[in-house]
């Protein structure tokens, strides 16, 4: 084979169409038996995107996009830490409430780990760690951790721990756990890191690879999963000159039992592919993918050597299987993570041949197999693959992570933001979030407003600024948890002339400040309800009574008798009652507070931002 | 030209004029609304001033009838008014057509043809007459419901079934088929809880409606804890859509054991599904649930025991028919060595098998290593895969050597006996140079002069580059080692390079040295 001299490139503009056409349209129907996994696809979007420069801090996300996506990942957010893997697994809020006593935590449909592990790398995608539930999350990991030092995926309700006892839960694991507090073990509160390298060491297999746990056989998932929990732990060789390990005279095991072996067994991953004559490419898939298996077909003269250059190799994950672009990810990315000089030793001139070539597809994005269509998955690591081998035009890539090294360091930002001590001032009705390491935090907490009074007095303002229409009020949940707790619509009547229609969907849901600056969530809601029942008496409205819709189910506010429980059995959805309230009433006002949002901070920002004179 | 036949029956004065036909519903209501209003379309056809007095008369009360304004009048002036307009014949005035809209296709109801119209019209009333007696049905069966508070209500079952061909026939007429579960009676009870996706959503898929709708009750039927046969048909339901799903598996696991439903049943059941789909592998999973249950009540009767070893083999070969390498058939196999301690040679021999039709197997070659070097009977407990056992057996190494070196024999180029070769000495604490003679036999290095070289498995040549290495015969391992990767293996040559660099540095002896671990 003659060199060319026109070596095959990245299409970048190609490449970058396909995932966006993943972003925008709906995946087709095929991709249901992934439903419970749609975190991960969704990860993949996003950091394709960013590994190719059309990310979600580029003007190709409007803002608008950026935090609907937020919303959407946070949505699936379980109340008691962890996130679930697609919004199929999420119960409306109050399913998470345990009537049977203090403490008692239901957790319906348990949240996942590496659902977990996906939805927080996707959340630093676009804007941050806000609204995501860290201690719960730390202590809900600890949770998952077995005796023998392994971790399942969810933990039931009665405490069982389910899910494969493999490596890939020990990656996200140290993964979620490096996220949240880097290395620094925290006593009591961490998980058992020796338990959890001596599971990985275990899973070290007679060949040099690393298996699923103990006992079978080496796989190259696998393996990639064990190198990067033990990057995580601060437990692999870090110098690249030195083959010793770092561990010795620590007193620590090292993390991997056998480097030389582990090395030797991911470059035999590769194996030489060659293209089916052009006669036989009529033939189905499947006979071309039984053909794939390169060392299969011993050549009669000279068994299985491979005297002449191969132009192309791909890899396989195990000894004697065929090769598939996913692979060409996990073993490249594992010998990187072995040191920058471990990455030379394979051929990256011919895996690069073998990806742009035989699994690249026309539309963007790589197949399993060559000829296969793209699907998310091989498409996202085939592009991580050539990112490993620093394919120009895509962003330098960080291996353990298996995201852009710029977005690596982005997440340690977010990290080291979030564990700086956070304080809530006031300013002009809205309530901000500052940190104790912020320059300006002296001056702004000096000056902060009192903080807002609740429903009275912010009804009476806006009584006396908004006449003209109805106002229509509703708290006690979310917009992102469309079946809020209930909904509650005071309302004024005046001369409705229908020709103003303000709705605010603004609102303060970043939620600067978490429950315990407010009160609990129980509280709140008393709070409000009694609030608005005196505001409807202390007002002279026309109605002084408050209609009262319950969205969903609440078995804690049983004993609040004037909420009508016709919708208990029957849930129905926030913004379907939106629609009703406004079929009967016309267009309305709408302010929406949060859970912990004080009313004050809507209606006082509402009349400010209007300028309405009375 | 022939005259016309003097009997023209088509023509009878008796007979009506044949009524026009009209194009489309909406060109007959139009036409039924001038029809309606002579004199308007005589005043717009004739202009007002040429209409006759008479003619002007009638107009006149006409518009008076249009706008309603002789209902504002005294008794006696409407009593005449009403008289004039009987004896002038002025016909009511309809209203103006009404907008028909769309039908469940996004056609306009008024382009139908007005026999196309009254079709629809009776299936509209067709359609609300079966919708209500449905929703006295569920009314009826709500209202059983709640005085048996939650306790199950009988039905007839013929009612059940009329119910379920009555929805059957809404779905017909709607034009759209009802799903699965809103169409069974025996599921009104349960409300399903539909997906909130809201905005933003990302790898939003095209859910077919059939599994949108399981899910909801599938959400529903969690939340509600309910535990009954119909839970194990929704399971498995969702089960075919998604096997991924990580809790159904579970929420189908509690619902067998709370309704002591046969594990064999489940076992026959979870065999189909499997055998139907190779990539399932949370099923694995669960039918380890299964056996964990299983094992209990049967651990104290030997033939029971062996019972199941052979029908989980047999079940076990039948995928490995279909895929010898699937990883999570292997898996449960290992898990199944352990639960019903099957470290024997039946299992030795049911590998050798697999080996014999694919001595490439390399799954089958790594549970032979985990049958024979983790049996209680001779081995270390828990001594790890990569470490020296100083319990094995000189015997059990030398059999497993032999075993590995005969596949050598048969395929040089398969790498997964020389690779179970070195798993073996280092189980054994054995060095790589007491089987130097064997790897020899496939290589010979060429002479000075360069002659001789004869080469049949890279492998073999790998092995004996660490042999010398070992042995501190440097120059010999730079010499396997540039052959590799310059001839023998050159899609790894950078490897084989770096490796002779290590040796040149004298690092490789000692990373050997690390290889052989002293776990303690």
């Amino acid at each position: 084979m003659e060199d060319n001299t026109t070596e095959p490139h990245l299409d970048i503009p190609r490449h970058i169409k396909y995932w966006q056409r993943c972003l925008r349209s709906f995946l087709p129907t095929e991709y249901t038996s992934t439903d419970s996994s749609r975190m991960t696809l969704g990860f993949f979007i996003l950091s394709a995107l960013d590994l190719l420069g059309a990310g979600a801090d580029t003007e190709a996300f409007p803002p608008q996009q950026r935090a609907e996506i937020r919303n959407w990942i946070l949505k699936c957010q379980h109340p008691h830490g962890g996130f679930c893997g697609s919004p199929n697994h999420r119960y409306p809020d109050e399913f998470y409430v345990d009537g049977k006593g203090e403490g008692g935590k239901e957790q319906m449909d348990p949240a996942n780990l590496p659902a977990t592990f996906f939805a927080l790398l996707s959340l630093s995608f676009v804007g941050g760690l806000e609204g995501f539930r860290r201690k719960q999350c730390l202590a809900w990991l600890k949770s998952l951790q077995r005796p023998d030092g392994s971790f399942g995926e969810l933990v039931t309700n009665e405490g069982n721990i389910k899910g494969g006892y493999d490596m890939r839960h020990c990656y996200v694991l140290a993964a979620v756990r490096w996220i949240l507090r880097d290395d620094v073990e925290m006593g009591e509160d961490d998980i058992n890191v020796e338990a959890l390298v001596g599971h990985i060491r275990s899973g070290q297999t007679y060949d040099g690879g690393i298996s699923e746990s103990s006992s079978h056989e080496a796989h190259a998932g696998y393996t990639y999963c064990a190198i990067a929990s033990l990057s995580f732990l601060n437990r692999l060789p870090t110098s690249a000159s030195s083959p010793l390990d770092p561990t010795a005279g620590s007193g620590l095991l090292p993390g991997l039992t056998n480097l030389p072996a582990t090395i030797h067994w991911l470059v035999s991953r590769q194996v030489g592919y060659k293209e089916e004559d052009d006669e036989e490419e009529e033939l189905p898939l499947k006979d071309q993918r039984d053909a794939l298996a390169g060392n299969y077909n011993d050549p009669p003269s000279d068994p299985g050597l491979l005297p002449q250059d191969e132009e192309f190799v791909g890899f396989n994950g195990r000894c004697n299987k065929n090769v598939d672009t996913c692979y060409a990810f996990w073993v490249t990315a594992s010998l990187n993570m072995l040191g920058e000089d471990k990455a030379h030793l394979v051929n990256a001139p011919a895996i690069r041949r073998f990806l742009f070539e035989q699994t690249q597809h026309r539309i963007g994005g790589f197949g399993k197999y060559p000829g296969n269509p793209p699907d998310i998955y091989h498409s996202y690591l085939g592009l991580a693959a050539l990112a490993v081998m620093k394919e120009p035009g895509i962003k330098p890539l960080d291996s353990a992570l298996c995201v852009s090294k710029q977005q690596r360091e982005k997440i340690s930002q977010l990290r080291d933001a979030a564990s700086v001590p956070k304080h809530t001032y006031w300013k002009d009705g809205y309530c901000y979030s500052i940190g104790e390491d912020n320059p300006s935090f002296e001056e702004k907490m000096a000056s902060t407003e009192a903080p807002p009074i609740f429903l009275t007095e912010a009804m009476e303002i806006i009584s006396k600024g908004a006449t003209g229409f109805p106002l229509m009020m509703t708290f006690g949940g979310y917009k992102e948890h469309r079946n809020s707790h209930s909904l509650v619509y005071p309302r004024i009547n005046g001369p409705a002339d229908g020709t103003v229609a303000i709705k605010v969907y603004e609102t303060l849901l970043a939620k600067p400040f978490s429950g315990n600056d407010i009160g609990s969530t129980k509280w709140d809601n008393h709070r409000i309800l009694k609030d608005s029942n005196q505001v409807s008496y202390s007002l002279d409205w026309n109605e002084p009574t408050i209609p009262i819709e319950i969205c969903a189910q609440n078995s804690s506010q049983s004993d609040i008798m004037y909420i009508p429980s016709d919708h208990a059995r029957n849930p129905v959805y926030f913004p379907d009652t939106v629609k009703r309230i406004e079929h009967k009433h016309g267009q309305c006002i709408w302010l929406k507070a949060g859970m912990n949002t004080p009313i004050i901070s809507m209606t006082k920002r509402k009349i400010w931002k209007m300028e309405w004179t009375s | 030209m022939a005259p016309k036949a003097p009997k023209a029956p088509k023509a009878q004065p008796k007979a009506p004029d044949p009524p026009e036909e009209y194009p489309t519903i909406s060109a007959k209501l139009q036409a039924e609304y001038l029809a309606s209003r002579p004199y308007q379309v005589l005043k717009d056809t004739k202009g007002l001033s040429n209409l006759s007095a008479s003619e002007k008369a009638a107009y006149a009360n006409y518009r008076f009838l249009e706008t309603g304004v002789w209902k504002t009048w005294g008794a006696a002036q409407q009593k005449e008014f009403l008289k004039t307009v009987e004896t002038q014949k002025i016909p009511t005035p309809l209203p103006l057509p009404r907008d028909l809209g769309r039908d469940n296709k996004g056609r306009e109801i008024a382009s139908y043809t007005p026999e196309g119209f009254a079709q629809f019209r009776k299936k509209e009333r067709q359609l609300s007459g079966l919708r209500r007696e449905s929703a006295r049905f569920r009314e009826r069966r709500e209202k059983a419901r709640r005085k048996q508070k939650g306790r199950g209500i009988e039905d007839s079952e013929g009612e059940i079934e009329d119910e379920r061909n009555r929805r059957k026939f809404i779905g017909v007429l709607q034009g759209k088929k009802m799903g699965i579960y809103e169409g069974d009676p025996r599921w009104d009870d349960v409300v399903p809880i539909p997906q909130d996706d809201g905005e933003g959503a990302l790898a939003a898929i095209a859910y077919s409606d059939e599994y949108a709708e399981a899910m909801g009750y599938l959400r529903a039927v969690m939340a509600a804890k309910e535990h009954s046969p119909r839970v194990l048909d929704l399971t498995e339901h969702i089960i075919s859509m998604n096997a991924a799903h990580y809790t159904v598996w579970l929420y189908r696991a509690s619902t067998l054991f709370a309704l002591e439903y046969p594990i064999d049943k489940e076992l026959s059941w979870v065999n189909e599904v499997a055998l139907e789909n190779q990539k399932n592998y949370q099923i694995w999973h669960h039918r380890q649930l299964l056996i964990d249950t299983l094992y209990p009540t049967i651990s104290s009767d030997p033939t029971a025991i062996h019972a199941l070893e052979t029908s989980e083999r047999d079940f076990m070969t039948q995928m490995f028919d279909q895929d010898a390498k699937n990883y999570h058939v292997w898996s449960y196999r290992q898990y199944l060595v352990r639960k019903l301690n099957l470290f024997n040679t039946t299992e030795l021999q049911s590998i050798e098998v697999l080996l014999r039709s694919d001595v490439r197997n390399n799954s089958a070659w790594s549970h032979r290593f985990f049958v024979v070097f983790s049996d209680p009977a001779y081995c270390t407990p828990g001594s790890a895969a990569t470490a020296h056992d100083p319990r094995i057996p000189a015997d059990i190494a030398d059999r497993e050597i032999g075993f590995a070196k005969a596949a050598t024999f048969e395929a040089p180029q398969n790498q997964s006996p020389w690779n179970y070769i070195r798993g073996v000495l280092r189980k054994a604490g054995r060095e790589l140079a007491s089987l130097e003679a064997f790897a020899e036999e496939f290589v010979k290095l060429p002479s000075e002069s360069g002659e001789g070289e004869d080469v049949r498995s890279s492998h073999a040549l790998d092995f004996l580059a660490d042999v010398w290495a070992e042995k501190d015969e440097t120059a010999k391992a730079d010499t396997a080692l540039r052959l590799l990767g310059d001839k023998y293996d050159r899609i790894r040559r950078n490897y084989w390079e770096w490796r002779r660099g290590l040796l040149d540095a004298g690092v490789e002896g000692k990373m050997k040295g690390l290889s052989v671990e002293d776990v303690s």
